[in-house]
């Protein structure tokens, strides 16, 4: 019988799929963490080393353009739903920032349904979507920093969070909290807690590098000696862009380079401004946070090589967006610009099947909703519900192939789901809440960046990454550009649409319409 | 499962026997099966390996079903497509064995199939443009099909194989085939809507494409589908072994499929390139003006097709794709349906690859990956399904290939080597690279001289390409892409590579193509 066997099983790639192990997923995302930060990225600075995500990332398929999410909260209720903010149906922020609810019912997040279908599922880490953070319905293992519980503990990014061990009584931990998380998410790769006959998926939430971007003790001064370019648009007047970005002005000049200047009374969190603080200076700190990360990565893959589990893992790493420092004028995320939301996107399929794929690159743009129903397709499970991205199985492991139809990413401030049915007025401080970005929906295609910012007579924006990867000149207005601005205009609406938007069809009109 | 396995189990035994019975014939293989028969389950394994062994060794004269493509570039389902759509080869793929690395000599029609179809170098034959029949330069080489018909092969070709236009003296090669060629010869701009009756308007509006309600058989692939399942009907009441060599005119330009090709594609998933410009440090000698598809556009900004019109040709491409590998499903059904498969080898190529838009470039005549790599499956009775080989191969790989597995003679010319040891270990190594070669001016005109030829070397990890002088051998400019970096060949690295990189390469080139002027054989 067995030569018939080993005959049906070489009869198709499918058959032998079906048979596999399901793959345990190890899911890394940081937070705030600009693709700047990473050296295999074009982007970084040519003082940027990162050898451990580099090494993950020649044994995987790094993404050049990745739009996972536009802010912290937005991103994780996409990643834990499937869909874009405008249907992650009753999520709400409410009290004390960074507080907010959510109605299990109307909003289920998917590891539950991996958790039925013989995962061992946890989380570790940050989390940002509503007071439940899911123990024991999503999870069965969690080391969590409810930030969204915890409020007046929210600011603690890197040292004393108040944090929850399996549902159990908060309790304040110390030590820096890169280390501690992966010194648990080790643990528990090793087998800590979770019963060893079922595949597992780890959500490792990093805070780092989050504002106020501190680098662990043994990695300050590390980049103190490093030259620093200044972005060309840190001061205004910024010609072809919307009038928000005008008024952007966190850095003037001093003693011929920019210095931070005074902006807001009362800053998110984790976000003071330090008026007179020199953006090189803000900028070095930035990367040296990123330094314990690099070295968590490393640690985790050795891990799960010495636990012999590297061959059945699923690796992703990737960062809820990215942060601007001084581009177009920002000390923030959330604007639709690479500089602001562009993160690294790095999936390295289980080592037994890595190698046909290993070191390929995407240049073709991709979102952050195309994760779940990633997972979902390399478990071999089922998608529960309509989710929005797109499975990127066949990108992760074939060699030529390349995703399908264009990256979107659309923000609706502090509103998620029906609640964004009603665009706020232009005048309103809901359409510009966070850190003064209003409402947007962008379309990645091609080499081509599309913004509509939802602000009625307001101009769209159109980009050509190839030529200009800085984004300083808006083909928008260009009358050469038109045709395509149509067609990308088209498609944003094609995918609001698809995406059961409540606003698809009310949008403001724009200036360049 | 288990039953599955058993139903398997007995259509394998089944084909086996078949096989068999057709390679020995009559009494002595009976008695031989028979005495395997009383064998217990536990030792029936045995008895089918051994047949199989059998089987391999043999088999004499299966038939040939010879599938080309026009134009085809590596983007089909079975190699990892998302978008495209093909079923029917990704089925054939499923059967046989997929090459995931293999080259064209060149990427223009005439010199690419003079060099599969005479197992020649197009270096060795002299031939470098669309209007050389390679029967000026050797006229005795004895083509692939030529060889099967000396041994007792029936051999035929319907619709485009040889090089097909402004070759008049020639029209083909009629040596090759035992019956005259059908539908192999002519323009592809005369490759228009035919239907009784009033035509359907045609509702795309965009150059270079077509989009009318009309029935395959408007346009020539799909009549050549139906006249080779005609064929093979035929093949089926005959006793001779059969070359069915099957030529498809798409999906080239112009991008014509019926109507309900365009309707299998939704347009919010059809894509920009994600590299619309000219690699970076390409010399401008590597690239061309891409006229064979940009010729329609001159009335566009710049002469270029707009994002829209980039949209509507990729569109096209891949209907023009899917139309074609529907005519191929339609002559691999016939083949199943009329039980030939079991002792049938497929093999289906394409002449080169395409440029949609990549690197700032359309159609082919480049020396880059996209134009040079080509799709390439074969399935041969016997052996493994469902394979992959990531091996270097070469077009001209086939003619040897092909003579193995039939048991035929290898003609002392071939320069080409057999792919028989990948089907057998498709993980093996083949060669160390892979060459193709392209002259610029990419079209040189009657009378015009040519003034570089740039030869192309693929190995594991690079492409390497030199631009020598014609006339001299000397070498003007250089290029060299990283794969393992730069898989999309965005970047020439030539002037930051290390010395002994360019040095080995260079030596590596310079061993199969000597720097010395283009010459070529002068009967």
């Amino acid at each position: 019988m067995k030569p018939i066997v080993t005959l049906a099983l070489c009869l198709g790639t499918a058959l032998s799929l079906a048979a596999a192990k399901k793959p345990n997923i190890l899911f890394i995302y940081t937070d705030d963490q600009s693709n700047r930060t990473v050296s295999s990225y074009k982007e970084a600075f040519d003082w940027v080393k990162t050898p451990n995500i580099d090494a993950l990332a020649a044994s995987g398929v790094r993404f050049e353009q990745a739009y996972i999410g536009s802010w912290c909260m937005a991103s994780r209720a996409t990643l834990l739903t499937g869909h874009y903010q405008h249907a992650v149906e009753s999520m709400r922020m409410e009290g004390k920032y960074p507080g907010c609810v959510y109605d299990a019912q109307k909003c289920r997040f998917w590891p539950s349904v991996f958790r039925k279908n013989g995962y061992h599922t946890a989380q570790i880490g940050k989390w940002h979507t509503g007071v439940d953070s899911g123990f024991g319905r999503d999870w069965d293992y969690q080391i969590v920093w409810n930030r969204t519980k915890h409020v007046e503990n929210a600011p603690n990014y890197y040292y004393d969070q108040v944090t929850e061990f399996h549902g159990g009584k908060p309790q304040v931990v110390k030590g820096y909290t890169t280390d501690n998380y992966t010194d648990w998410a080790v643990d528990y790769i090793n087998g800590e807690g979770r019963d060893k006959s079922k595949p597992w998926y780890l959500w490792l939430c990093y805070g780092a590098v989050h504002g106020p971007f501190t680098p662990a003790d043994r990695h300050i001064g590390h980049h103190k000696d490093v030259t620093v370019p200044i972005p060309k648009d840190v001061y205004p007047p910024r010609p072809g862009k919307p009038a928000y970005i005008q008024k952007m002005e966190h850095w003037v000049p001093k003693n011929g380079e920019p210095v931070e200047k005074k902006t807001r009374k009362e800053a998110p969190v984790g976000m003071k401004d330090m008026p007179g603080r020199p953006l090189r200076e803000w900028i070095k700190q930035y990367h040296e946070g990123v330094l314990a990360l690099d070295e968590a990565v490393g640690r985790l893959l050795q891990t799960l090589k010495d636990s012999g589990q590297d061959e059945d893992t699923l690796i992703v790493f990737t960062s809820d967006q990215g942060f601007g420092w001084g581009q177009h004028g920002f000390k923030s995320k959330v604007a639709g610009y690479d500089a602001t939301i562009g993160c690294p996107l790095i999936i390295r399929p289980p080592a037994s099947r890595s190698a046909k794929t290993a070191g390929k690159v995407v240049k073709l743009p991709v979102s952050g909703a195309d994760l779940p129903p990633t997972f979902f397709a390399q478990a071999g499970l089922e998608l529960p519900w309509e989710m929005h991205g797109k499975d990127l199985s066949p990108v992760i492991d074939n060699r030529d192939a390349q995703p399908c139809g264009p990256a979107f990413l659309v923000h609706t401030g502090k509103f998620y789901g029906s609640d964004t049915a009603i665009i706020p007025p232009k005048d309103s401080p809901d359409l510009y809440w966070g850190p003064g970005v209003p409402w947007y929906v962008m379309l990645a295609e091609g080499n081509y960046k599309y913004i509509r910012n939802l602000v009625g007579g307001e101009m769209e924006e159109l980009y050509d990454l190839t030529q200009d990867p800085d984004e300083l000149e808006n083909l928008a207005l260009c009358s050469t550009h038109k045709e395509t601005l149509a067609i990308l205009r088209k498609m944003a609406v094609a995918e609001l649409r698809r995406t059961d938007a409540p606003f698809a069809d009310n949008m403001p009109k724009a200036s360049t319409e | 499962m288990n039953a599955n396995g058993k139903n398997l189990e007995r259509r394998i035994l089944v084909a086996v026997w078949r096989m068999v019975l057709k390679a020995l014939g009559g009494f002595a293989c009976r008695c031989l099966f028979r005495s395997l028969r009383p064998a217990t389950n536990f030792c029936r394994p045995a008895c089918v390996l051994f047949l199989v062994v059998l089987a391999s060794h043999a088999a004499a004269k299966p038939n040939v079903l010879f599938i080309a493509a026009d134009d085809l570039r590596v983007e089909l389902g079975c190699y990892g497509g998302t978008i495209v759509k093909s079923p029917n080869i990704d089925k054939l793929a499923a059967r046989g064995t997929m090459f995931t690395r293999a080259y064209c000599q060149q990427a223009v029609c005439n010199p690419s199939r003079a060099s599969v179809m005479t197992g020649l170098r197009p270096s060795t034959l002299g031939i470098w443009l669309l209007r050389t029949h390679f029967r000026e330069r050797v006229p005795d080489v004895v083509t692939l099909p030529q060889h099967f018909k000396d041994n007792g092969y029936y051999t035929q070709n319907i619709g485009k194989v040889f090089h097909n236009w402004r070759q008049d003296t020639y029209k083909g090669d009629t040596l090759s085939w035992s019956v005259p060629a059908v539908m192999h010869y002519g323009t592809h701009g005369s490759d228009t809507a035919k239907v009784e009756g009033e035509l359907p308007p045609e509702v795309m509006k965009t150059p270079r494409t077509e989009c009318r309600d009309v029935p395959d058989e408007a346009y020539f692939d799909g009549r050549i589908a139906n006249l080779a399942t005609q064929a093979l009907r035929d093949f089926s009441k005959k006793k001779e072994p059969f070359f069915l060599a099957v030529g498809f005119w798409k999906p080239h330009l112009p991008f014509n499929p019926p109507k309900k090709y365009w309707d299998l594609y939704d347009r919010a998933n059809i894509r920009l390139p994600a590299n619309p410009n000219h690699p970076e440090g390409a010399p401008p000698i590597a690239l061309h003006d891409s006229r064979e598809a940009l010729r329609g556009f001159k009335d566009r900004p710049g002469g270029k097709p707009t994002n829209a019109d980039t949209l509507t040709l990729r569109h096209g491409y891949y209907a023009a794709t899917t139309y074609m590998d529907t005519q191929i499903g339609k002559v691999l059904d016939e083949l199943e349906r009329l039980k030939l498969a079991d002792n049938t080898i497929i093999v289906f190529w394409s002449d080169h690859g395409f440029h949609l838009g990549e690197q700032g470039l359309w159609a082919k005549t480049s020396n880059y990956e996209l134009d040079a790599r080509v799709p390439l499956i074969i399935v041969a009775p016997g052996q493994k399904a469902g394979q992959k080989s990531d091996a270097l191969v070469e077009l001209l790989d086939m003619y040897p290939t092909l003579n193995e597995l039939c048991g035929l003679s290898q003609p002392e010319h071939l320069e080409g080597k057999s792919l028989v040891h990948l089907l057998e270990q498709p993980c093996g190594s083949h060669k160390e690279a892979a060459f193709t070669w392209h002259p610029r001016p990419a079209y040189p005109a009657p009378g015009e001289p040519v003034e570089a030829m740039g030869y192309a070397m693929k190995t594991g990890r690079y492409r390497y390409v030199e631009w020598r002088d014609f006339k001299t051998g000397e070498v003007r400019e250089t290029e060299l892409y990283d794969h393992q970096t730069d898989p999309d060949e965005n970047r020439n690295v030539f002037s930051s590579a290390k010395k002994e990189t360019l040095r080995e390469l260079a030596d590596q080139l310079a061993k199969a193509h000597p720097r010395k002027p283009v010459t070529f054989p002068k009967p």
